[in-house]
């Protein structure tokens, strides 16, 4: 007989999603465990600008942040935008200055804070759902471990395990990007400290971004999974000191991540099945500009206000997540939502109004230039299903759950 | 893994006891919250550990501790049947040994066809009294007749958790199905009979059926404090709440109803009581806190028990529903 | 990992309760938001256990069972989940003060609980010991010549009804829920839809018996301990637990009620407004089941205050009985047969609520008997659930209109349907009493509230929708200078967004120099 552990609950992953639903379980006292493939505190490639919305989370739930777990600098004031026709668009936040995380530090706090058991060098390797449980295996690299849990949510990031576990072969249907950032040593860099810079240019890649760290600038640059990264990455270098006069020095810290963007565009969440369910990044949650942080200390909390209805109400968990989950898909398929960013304010700053500060020839270069750096975007077929969910959202005041996986 | 005791929530008509909102207003009316004032204890306290995730073991204390009376059960927002709730939990917990006295009703004798037009079926403490059964059928009429098997056994059994097979309750229902009328003195065989017979031509309690006499009607006065027999009251207030409202008005008396119209509970027909068995209940103090702040003259019961308990804690005038008719 | 030296130099524990520490991200982040945790943590509970044995040594028992403390894992509300390290039902005040001086010497957090009708969690404990006020439950002393009764404060209001009808006697104003705690009003205030003219339930406290954070016994009123007294009333359990009250009570009468409808939320608050300021009814409060179809209610004791409303004010009032209502309505929806819908939840609301609000074993010749049972019963069975939102504004005369107004249009972003509720609450007792409470500061004379009520219908909402919405409202409150009648728990990081650092410091210093370890009702507004 192999020895399981029990809890009434083990969350894979003991990122910031992770930590959030395991603070609504362990306040409702129920045990849980969280697993966690590396050691903690552990690295993460993550820009760290979190919007204000996950900062106040943060805090609430968490307490305030201490000093360990920032970069300098420690705030970040807004998002720039550059337009290859040469507008530029500051932006700054809503709620203010927005924290700039050291994800090593900050993911470790939070999960610590939030009172879960960790087991972390502990990677998951699969689950096995016996309708009134699950038994989960995992491994620290020399042996096996075995736990058995009511329910299972898997918060385990975009290349989750949990979900190429619960639909093998879904890991082969999406469309994967890499997203690299290097930090270069700063020679003269004239781009606002402040502010987070992006870039709509479509000869730079899909997602081109600068923003200053600890006296470093990352440059970073995101596409589609097996290009070339460092032709790219040098193109980006190259446009930034032509046309921004940034002089950077060698790279010296790289940091690579795998994403599957492009779900909650297209309202194509994935959030598990039978007693297991999936949140966070892993489900397709990432707000406009890529950030995924509030968006997964959000729908982490929806995952374990679930499981603590679940097991209060004893009603299926699918059935009450899927319900409870629609608040945060709304929020955040609607940063992607035509109408919502034409008519409403879904962003945490205020895109359409400080465009409307422009001049008409400025507001039409804006236009062009998005156009142009939507045409690569095209093969995905995204644009047809975006604007039908928008349409969708504008009839039933909802995104269509059927879409969900 | 924790578990969730819980009765068949699929029954027609029945609810889920975890759709509970915990308001509590279930205890407001319940004697055992009044006296301990231990929510553990109260039926909405074993429904909130439950749902908590407390493992039935834990209940056994609150579970032993219910006299049920039924004041919960019209009071639920939600409408959960709390009473049958409650005997589920018992009947999980004795089946495991951890309920003391679990009665199991033993071999029956085929019961015999009833062949009345109005049947009376006793129960218990109003079969054994000769005075109050000449007064009962007095009232009710020439073609009432008593059943001789007033099923008082199956019925001990299962308000012990006890366990009673299907054909044993189905046995003893089919003499009585097909009776024109059916008249039930004892409140939880009124409820067992109300769900189980397939479609009851007349049912009523004991009480509502004597009211329906207006020598019994008149013979009531305004000095007299009415005790209603609680169990079939609170589990169908719905449909005798208007009755006892009426009589309130027509005679003037006072009632045992308190003010979210629940019957309070002397606690004398309990299981525990009966059995001899411990029980946290103090009818004492029940009869106590049933008169306090009242000064009437005589005491009314429906219910023979009721008449015991207060005949033993007052020196008030005690008598039964059926002797205060006008001849 | 090369991380581990600077892991070890981390400090993950969480500041001191009433400490706000500098924010190390920016001055200007969270524009005004305070930085404070307001979902609190587990506390360590690293002084528990000799807590439990010196309390043990004196006979007092905690209990630690598992089934115990998941009765109190959140409270009406239903938003904040904690558990207590151990529970313990209070059965006198020399307990309660034993109690005290045990945690005040291991620094462990007390969190009391009545009815736990809290909505903020506020009597949610997380760990620590949680108190139940409820097994102090007697009434004590009824003195019908004075009108007044002595009871222990883990009395539900209505089990004090209950014993005080027996002598023909009724409470004066206390919160339309029968299982609020006597306690835990008069630590808060309560409303009643008496309140323009009785003020808060709080008011009718003559003299309460509380034992300090400390563990002292004190008697309180006007005239004795009065600093105590004016803190502890509308004092969120900050200062002390209240173990015994004094209240005034009055002849139980049975009341009579009507209804007035407008097709018009602004002028239904006119009339209102004009009412309690002429003190033309006994009970006078609004209820809208939609924006066209507001619901004044108006009820009275006697019959001579009913004759002299109908004489002299019924004229003045711009709203339509119900036949005169039902005839406008309906002719407006025919007229507009797009909304169906609205017409619809109109008839429904009148075939399933208006029957609830006057059951025939409730009345007595066309009077109610036991407002609070037919009310409470409605409030659970309509809007009630397994969680209770009901933000709050409580503001100036002046500030009333755009308050309802403003949280009207918040509730419609939410909800498909709910429910606001505007009542007055005059002023009656000594302003330092209200100073920090729900009275907001710059009403004179009287105060008006609005609660906002969604009717949750059974949906499934996540607790993140239910809090945006809360705080939506709450922000009006901050934006235009309001108070709320709930205050604490998740809230509590609207205290000094409302009030200001400097009021908000010189409570937190008097608590501190009451309560040292700031072991009471940790996390509830410091």
């Amino acid at each position: 007989m192999t020895k399981r552990m029990t809890a009434d609950v083990v969350i894979v992953g003991a990122s910031l999603s992770a930590a959030a639903a395991a603070k609504r379980l362990v306040d409702a006292g129920y045990e849980t465990i969280a697993l966690e493939r590396f050691g903690l505190p552990r690295a993460k490639p993550c820009s760290g600008i979190i919007s204000p919305r996950g900062h106040r989370f943060l805090i609430e739930n968490f307490g305030p942040l201490p000093q360990e777990v920032l970069h300098e600098p420690t705030a970040c004031r807004g998002v720039t935008f550059y337009f290859p026709g040469g507008v530029e668009l500051p932006m700054q936040f809503d709620g203010g200055m927005t924290p700039h995380l050291n994800r090593t530090y900050s993911d470790y706090w939070a999960i610590k804070r939030s009172g879960a058991t960790i087991h972390d060098n502990m990677r998951f390797i699969g689950a096995t759902d016996q309708g009134t449980h699950v038994d989960i295996t995992a491994s620290n690299g020399c042996e096996e471990a075995y736990y058995r849990a009511r329910y299972v949510i898997g918060a385990d990031g975009p290349n989750s395990k949990v979900v190429s576990t619960l639909y093998p072969g879904y890991r082969d249907r999406i469309t994967w990007f890499t997203v690299k950032q290097h930090l270069h040593e700063i020679i003269e860099c004239p781009l606002d400290p402040e502010y987070f810079h992006y870039w709509f240019h479509p000869a730079l890649g899909y997602y081109t971004w600068s923003h200053l760290r600890n006296n470093r600038q990352i440059v970073g640059v995101g596409y589609e999974a097996n290009h070339d990264f460092r032709e790219r990455h040098e193109r980006a270098l190259r446009y930034l000191e032509e046309r921004h006069g940034v002089k950077l020095g060698p790279c010296n810290a790289r940091e690579t991540s795998v994403n599957n963007f492009g779900l909650s565009l297209i309202n194509r969440y994935v959030f598990g099945r039978g007693n297991i369910i999936v949140t966070g990044q892993a489900a397709g949650f990432l707000n406009m500009i890529a950030e995924g942080m509030s968006a997964a200390l959000h729908s982490g909390a929806i995952a374990g206000e679930a499981v603590v209805d679940a097991f209060r109400l004893n009603k299926p968990i699918q059935e009450i997540y899927r319900t409870m989950i629609q608040s945060e898909v709304r929020r955040c398929s609607d940063q992607w939502n035509i109408f919502k960013i034409l008519f409403g304010r879904p962003h945490e700053a205020d895109f359409m109004g400080t465009l409307a500060k422009r001049s008409l020839n400025e507001k039409l270069i804006v236009l062009r230039d998005v156009a142009k750096f939507l045409a690569p975007w095209g093969k995905y077929n995204w644009g047809r299903q975006m604007l039908w969910q928008a349409i969708t959202r504008q009839i039933t005041g909802g995104y269509n759950p059927r879409r969900w996986l | 893994m924790k578990k969730l005791s819980r009765y068949d929530h699929t029954q027609p008509g029945a609810i889920d006891p975890a759709q509970c909102n915990g308001c509590g207003v279930c205890m407001l009316s319940c004697p055992v919250w009044h006296q301990h004032r231990t929510k553990a204890l109260t039926y909405c306290g074993r429904n909130r550990a439950a749902i908590g995730g407390a493992d039935e073991d834990d209940l056994a204390p609150s579970a032993a501790a219910c006299i049920l009376c039924g004041s919960c059960e019209p009071l639920c927002p939600m409408g959960i049947r709390t009473q049958q709730s409650t005997l589920a939990l018992r009947r999980n917990l004795a089946r495991r040994g951890l309920l003391p006295n679990p009665r199991v009703a033993r071999d029956r004798k085929k019961p015999e066809r009833a062949a009345a037009s109005r049947l009376i079926i006793p129960g218990a403490s109003l079969r054994d009294n000769g005075r109050i059964i000449s007064a009962v059928l007095r009232v009710l009429g020439g073609e009432a007749k008593l059943h001789a098997d007033d099923g008082s056994d199956l019925l001990l059994s299962l308000e012990a958790g006890g366990e009673v097979s299907d054909a044993q309750i189905q046995e003893y229902l089919a003499p009585l199905e097909g009776v024109p009328e059916l008249i039930v003195a004892d409140g939880l065989m009124f409820n067992l009979l109300y769900s189980a017979l397939p479609s009851p031509k007349s049912m009523l309690p004991l009480g509502p059926a004597l009211l329906r006499d207006p020598n019994v009607r008149a013979g009531i006065k305004s000095t007299d404090f009415y005790m209603i027999e609680t169990r079939a009251y609170n589990a169908h207030r719905h449909a005798f709440v208007e009755l006892y409202s009426r009589l309130r008005r027509e005679t003037g008396c006072t009632t045992n109803l308190d003010l979210q119209r629940v019957a309070t509970p002397t606690g004398a027909s309990c299981m525990q009581h009966r059995e001899g068995l411990k029980t946290i209940i103090s009818i004492e103090e029940q009869v106590k806190w049933l008169l306090e702040g009242r000064r009437p003259a005589r005491i009314v019961v429906e219910h023979p028990d009721d008449l015991e308990a207060f005949s033993r804690y007052t020196k008030l005038p005690v008598v039964h529903l059926a002797e205060v008719a006008k001849p | 990992m090369n991380n581990a030296g600077k892991y070890e130099a981390f400090d993950i524990t969480p500041p001191q309760p009433g400490i706000i520490p500098a924010c190390p991200v920016s001055p200007d982040a969270l524009i005004g938001i305070p930085r404070q945790q307001t979902n609190p943590c587990l506390w360590d509970g690293s002084e528990w256990r000799a807590f439990v044995s010196e309390l043990a040594s004196k006979e007092i028992h905690v209990d630690e069972r598992n089934a115990s403390r998941l009765l109190y894992v959140t409270d009406a509300g239903g938003m904040a989940y904690g558990r207590p390290g151990g529970v313990l039902i209070a059965r006198s005040t020399k307990m309660v003060a034993e109690v005290m001086k045990a945690a005040q010497k291991y620094g462990v957090p007390v969190t009391v609980r009545g009815g736990g009708l809290t909505t903020e969690g506020e009597t949610v404990a997380f760990g620590g010991l949680q108190l139940d006020m409820r097994g102090m439950s007697a009434v004590l002393e009824i003195d019908k010549e004075h009108l007044t009764v002595r009871c222990e404060a883990g009395i539900y209001w209505h089990s004090l009804a209950e014993a005080l009808r027996r002598h023909g006697l009724d409470y004066l104003s206390a919160p339309l829920n029968m299982t609020s705690s006597v306690g835990g009003t008069l630590g808060v205030g309560g409303i009643d839809i008496n309140s323009p003219r009785l003020g808060c339930s709080a008011d009718q406290a003559l003299a309460i018996k509380i034992v300090t954070p400390t563990g002292e016994i004190l008697e309180c009123s006007e005239s004795e301990n009065a600093w105590w007294f004016n803190r502890v009333l509308l004092g969120y359990g900050q200062f002390g637990v209240i173990t015994e009250a004094t209240l005034r009570i009055r002849h139980f009468t049975p009341l009579t009620m009507h209804y007035f409808y407008y097709g018009d939320l602004r002028t239904a608050m006119e009339d209102l407004v004009m009412l309690c300021d002429e003190d033309a009814a006994d009970y006078a409060g609004i209820l809208t089941m939609l924006d066209r179809a507001v619901n004044l209610l108006v009820a009275f004791d006697t019959d001579e205050r009913e004759r002299a409303f109908f004489t002299t004010w019924r004229k003045r009032l711009r709203g339509f009985g119900e036949l005169g209502f039902a005839a406008r309505t309906g002719l407006y929806y025919i007229l507009r047969p797009w909304k169906y819908r609205e017409a619809l939840y109109l008839l429904e609301r009148k075939r399933t609520l208006l029957p609830e609000l006057r059951p025939a074993h409730h009345l007595s010749q066309g009077k109610i008997v036991d407002r609070t049972v037919v009310f409470s019963q409605a409030v659970w069975k309509f809007w009630g659930g397994r969680q209770m939102v009901i933000p709050d504004l409580a503001t100036s005369r002046e500030k009333f209109f755009e308050a309802v107004l403003r949280g009207n249009e918040v509730c419609k972003k939410y909800f498909p349907h709910y429910t606001l509720y505007c009542v007055g609450i005059k002023i009656v007792g000594p302003p330092e009493r209200y100073e920090l409470s729900c009275i907001p500061p710059d009403a004179k004379g009287i105060a008006y509230g609005c609660e906002f009520e969604p009717m949750l219908e059974g949906r499934t909402y996540s607790r993140d929708h239910l809090q945006s919405f809360k705080n939506e409202i709450y922000d009006i409150g901050v934006d235009i200078g309001t108070s709320y009648y709930r205050f604490g728990g998740m809230m509590k990081g609207y205290i000094r967004r409302v009030f200001g650092d400097t009021l908000v410091d010189t409570h937190l210093a008097m608590k501190r120099s009451v309560d040292p370890a700031m072991v009471l009702n940790r996390d509830v507004i410091f």
